[in-house]
């Protein structure tokens, strides 16, 4: 996948003036919220859950090696295998010796972020396997040839009218009706197609929600049941997950399923939630031959312990995406990679690098949105105000800028100055704004002042009226 | 790949700051393993089925009660009739007892492309969401709750439960099958601008069979 978050402020520009994505966003934003906001409201123990999934989530992270070795010796016993990686492209390349060793040519996928984060479907591909997305949002965006702008409703930028038109060009050979644009015929044309491909292929890539280490199986929860035909009717299911997403008992995963559907779309839980617990048993009638688990770490273990830990908490409910006035106004693809929105403005440059990724942690009024209603409650505010930090050390941020913050440093650590000057500047501005009360320009702050206008001040500095009220006092 | 993998665990013990864990804290941590503590859980209501079938309806599922097992193939026939399907399925094999009227046409085997109907036996019933949960077998393959367009699923009332929890407690006295399904509802998806359709790409129509026969 092309990585672009470096030029997100000439896509986010380009985002906001597109009229159809704008109408997307409009649509699927009040979408989210409330049909979030309805069943947390019918989840009295909501905070106390909370609680426990950070617990949880802490005592595994801090026990990382051993659950993970744990939840390895279980996946043996099962009969299953157990590969790990490093990097992208250790990752991709043992899954592509996997579906080589199988003879596979036709590779069938369940939705999964991590395989978009390590670029799996072009390593695989590359290879010379024919790879198809079975998640309709997944499947839309493949023939779009996009990458997803959601990390649960992929093609959530994408109106009927377009999903229509990708359709009617791919699945000509199928002689559907061509003036079909209604929902429920494309969802139809999608499950035919894709029919076909589930029953010819020979491997089957699938993510995964959570690893219980107890039982060495792995939990997949999804809502149109793509994912499950993925598992059961290739030879090889393989299971790509990186390597935060364990966690050590059934009862574990239980609480953090209570907080991931209802904080994603709103379901108590979802049409499919799936066990996979190995290969197929001997006495069985279907089910995969081969199991195997890829866990990719891909920078994890780096981040464990330093000041962005918390972000290895989340769950991929989508929730601070959904309620993110940035993400509402630009839309996923502004991102520039594979993880849009809060969660992704502050993995993106933990992931790929600071230098390249600097806008996204810059793109945010830190409004506390996010972390309001993140599940795991990460501080998102925080971790991205860290990114800035870590920046500016850097010298990654524009000179003009750091510039005028050292100046401002000088003026807040001298306070009598900063007061004199502040008091002069406020007589200055009130008397020029006395007329209208407002400013419409102010030179260096064009671009602020191009959408809004500047009150202008009146009376006195704060430090001036406190100072005046003590006195009387 | 050997050594990938001591170093992702080295990396993880260098960020936490420590060596191998001792051998205290294994033990602590083997005994939370073993200990599977129960978390907070919704409150459900002491009216199983009426809570299960509430969440049930709620999910677009349906569901008929039934009051003897022997009603079972009579209950298939009304769900068949009101769908206008014709009398041929594949079941799982516990349904082998039965006897089916001579013109049907029963299949005992994994579910094949053509199989528009597909009856299933749920090991137990959440009152708290209203899902069931299926378990693969030799009995009890898993392509039955996914390839056909019709999924019913036979539900004792006995097995109703209300919450998960009671699930995996029941599975430890028993080897973990290859696939366990926690299904809530028919397939579905919101994908295509945010409106919900039901019967993306597994079954269009769930319906289950609640048999309140006290032991059968």
């Amino acid at each position: 996948m092309k990585l672009t978050p470096a030029a997100f402020k000439s896509q986010a520009i380009i985002a906001l003036k597109n009229d159809s994505l704008q109408r997307a966003l409009m649509r699927s934003k009040s979408h989210f919220i409330d049909k979030r906001q309805v069943a947390i409201a019918n989840l009295p123990i909501f905070a106390r859950l909370r609680q426990r999934a950070v617990e949880i989530k802490e005592h595994t992270l801090a026990h990382l090696d051993f659950y993970l070795e744990y939840f390895e010796k279980q996946v043996h016993e099962q009969g299953g295998q157990v590969h790990w990686a490093d990097t992208p492209s250790s990752a991709c390349q043992q899954i592509i010796s996997i579906c080589q060793a199988a003879q596979a040519q036709q590779i069938i996928k369940g939705k999964s972020m991590i395989s978009e984060e390590i670029g799996l479907n072009n390593a695989l591909e590359q290879a010379g396997f024919e790879v198809t997305e079975t998640d309709l949002g997944e499947y839309i965006i493949q023939l779009a040839q996009e990458s997803p702008s959601h990390i649960i409703a992929p093609a959530v930028h994408k109106t009927r009218e377009e999903v229509a038109q990708l359709f009617h060009q791919h699945h000509h050979h199928y002689h559907f009706n061509p003036q079909a644009t209604a929902i429920p015929d494309l969802v139809n044309q999608a499950r035919q197609v894709l029919r076909d491909k589930f029953l010819a292929a020979d491997v089957g890539i699938t993510g995964a929600n959570f690893l219980i280490a107890e039982t060495g199986s792995t939990v997949m929860v999804t809502n149109e049941g793509n994912g499950d035909l993925t598992r059961i009717l290739p030879r090889v299911h393989i299971i790509v997950a990186s390597i935060e997403k364990v966690v050590p008992t059934l009862e574990d995963a239980t609480t953090l399923l209570r907080l991931l559907a209802r904080s994603a779309t709103g379901q108590a839980m979802t049409a499919y939630t799936t066990l996979s617990t190995g290969p197929r048993r001997s006495d069985d009638l279907d089910g995969p031959t081969e199991f195997h688990v890829v866990l990719v770490d891909n920078g994890r273990s780096s981040i464990l312990g330093s000041e962005f830990h918390d972000i290895l908490r989340c769950i991929r409910c989508g929730a601070c995406l959904n309620h993110c006035p940035v993400y509402g106004a630009v839309g996923g693809h502004a991102y520039g990679w594979v993880y849009p929105g809060p969660m992704g403005a502050v993995l993106t440059p933990l992931l790929l690098d600071l230098k390249t990724a600097i806008d996204l942690p810059n793109a945010s009024t830190l409004c506390g949105r996010c972390e309001e209603v993140c599940p795991v409650q990460i501080p998102l505010p925080r971790l991205l105000r860290y990114h800035r930090i870590r920046a500016h050390q850097a010298k990654l941020s524009p000179v003009i800028t750091r510039f005028t913050l050292q100046i401002w440093a000088f003026f807040a650590r001298h306070v009598k100055l900063y007061q004199w000057f502040t008091a002069l500047n406020i007589r200055l501005l009130g008397r020029l704004g006395q007329n209208k009360g407002r400013f419409r320009y102010l030179p260096f702050l064009g671009a602020w002042t191009a959408s809004r206008d500047m009150p202008a001040p009146q009376g006195e500095t704060f430090i001036a009226l406190w100072k005046k009220r003590q006195r009387k006092q | 790949m050997n050594s990938t993998r001591s170093t992702i665990l080295n990396h993880i013990r260098q960020a936490l700051k420590r060596n191998n864990l001792d051998n205290n804290t294994i033990s602590n941590l083997e005994a939370r393993l073993a200990a599977h503590t129960i978390h907070e859980q919704p409150t459900v209501a002491a009216d199983l089925t009426t809570t299960f079938m509430e969440q049930l309806t709620q999910v677009a599922g349906t569901v008929e009660v039934i009051p003897r097992t022997t009603d079972i193939p009579f209950a298939i026939l009304t769900f068949l009739q009101q769908q206008q399907l014709p009398p041929k399925i594949v079941a799982t094999a516990r349904l082998k007892a039965i006897n089916w009227p001579p013109q049907w046409q029963v299949a005992y085997r994994a579910a094949q492309p053509a199989d528009q109907v597909s009856v299933s036996y749920a090991f137990a019933g959440i009152a708290e969401t209203g899902s069931l949960v299926l378990l693969s077998s030799s009995n009890s393959p898993t392509t039955l709750n996914f390839l056909p367009s019709n999924h019913i699923v036979i539900l004792s009332q006995a097995d109703l439960v209300a919450h998960l929890e009671v699930v995996w407690s029941r599975l430890r006295s028993q080897p973990l099958p290859c696939t366990l399904n926690i299904i809530t509802g028919p397939s579905r998806t919101a994908d295509i601008e945010q409106t919900l359709q039901v019967g993306a790409h597994g079954p269009k129509r769930l319906h289950v069979i609640l048999n309140t026969q006290k032991q059968y």
